[in-house]
């Protein structure tokens, strides 16, 4: 499994926030909620995650009738094992995710 | 009845769609449907100008070589062209010095229009047009050095004019296969997954 050291700091937030709950299913609109880091930041860093296997998507039909399907996220294993990493990279420096984001 | 914000934020997700690239279409899918999620109207905004420095983000990583390498080869290949129809036109008696046949002119001119015509269809970004072309190229090329490296022409041929030719088809092969390498990647990497992840995370 790649072990890249080179993983933005908002990145790093994305990955630990998801790993707190891993088997949660996440909106990208809640992300950005929930980390405070703006829409063009964040689906950049999930499309390439996904791109390398660390994060699962899928299509979740809307609970407001009428509106579109909406795509949902959460870390894959091998995105599991990437943020645990990160988290316990003693090289790295600490990230503290915002209030609210921890599940 | 919709507020002029929310307008504005549909028409930005709708340029976001068209920018973000063919490969990445679901993504600007699921951008602009989470839009439609948004309750207010502001926020509404503010994340649809964020989908579209997104796609533009993705825009310059996925396709940031592509125009760079394109024109790279294209200069290339109009450049070695127009210097043959340069060096043919310019100084005939050159030519005429050097001995070369009429077949060698025929088959050095023909290497020429193919290699406009691949730049042409470079430029068009028609990739198998540009392919075929470059295939019929080295066909000539082939059949140039085949020409050169004959006993006939060897025994007919004085030392320069045999130098020179020989140094015309290994530029010839070297344009070619600058030419293919560039014209395969081209085509082939907005289709390739495992290139787009040797990205940093």
């Amino acid at each position: 499994m790649a072990r890249r050291r080179n993983i933005s700091k908002q990145t790093r937030l994305v990955l630990l926030m998801l790993a707190e709950a891993p088997q949660t299913w996440r909106y990208g609109y809640e992300i950005t909620k929930m980390l405070n880091i703006k829409s063009g930041a964040l689906y950049p860093i999930l499309i390439r995650l996904s791109e390398q296997d660390y994060l699962e998507s899928e299509w979740r039909d809307s609970e407001k009738p009428g509106l579109p399907p909406r795509h949902v996220y959460r870390l894959s294993a091998a995105g599991t094992a990437l943020a645990r990493h990160q988290a316990n990279d003693a090289s790295l420096d600490p990230l503290v995710l915002p209030i609210g984001a921890a599940v | 009845m919709k507020s002029i914000q929310i307008k504005m934020a549909e028409h930005i997700l709708s340029v976001s769609s068209r920018i973000m690239p063919t490969s990445q279409k679901q993504w600007a899918t699921a951008m602009h449907n989470e839009f439609h999620h948004i309750d207010g109207q502001q926020d509404a905004l503010l994340f649809a100008i964020g989908c579209l420095f997104a796609a533009w983000r993705q825009k310059m990583n996925v396709e940031r070589y592509e125009p760079i390498l394109r024109w790279g080869i294209v200069t290339c290949l109009f450049g070695w062209a127009a210097l043959k129809v340069y060096l043919s036109s310019a100084s005939p008696e050159a030519w005429q010095e050097y001995s070369w046949s009429g077949w060698q002119l025929a088959l050095i001119g023909s290497a020429s229009i193919a290699y406009l015509g691949a730049g042409i269809f470079l430029l068009l970004k028609k990739w198998p047009h540009t392919l075929a072309v470059l295939l019929f190229a080295l066909v000539l090329n082939s059949a140039h050095f085949m020409m050169i490296a004959s006993t006939a022409y060897i025994e007919t041929s004085i030392a320069v004019p045999m130098v020179f030719s020989l140094a015309v088809v290994s530029e010839e092969y070297f344009i070619w296969a600058l030419a293919m390498t560039g014209s395969l990647f081209l085509w082939l990497i907005p289709n390739l997954k495992w290139i787009r992840k040797g990205h940093a995370v």
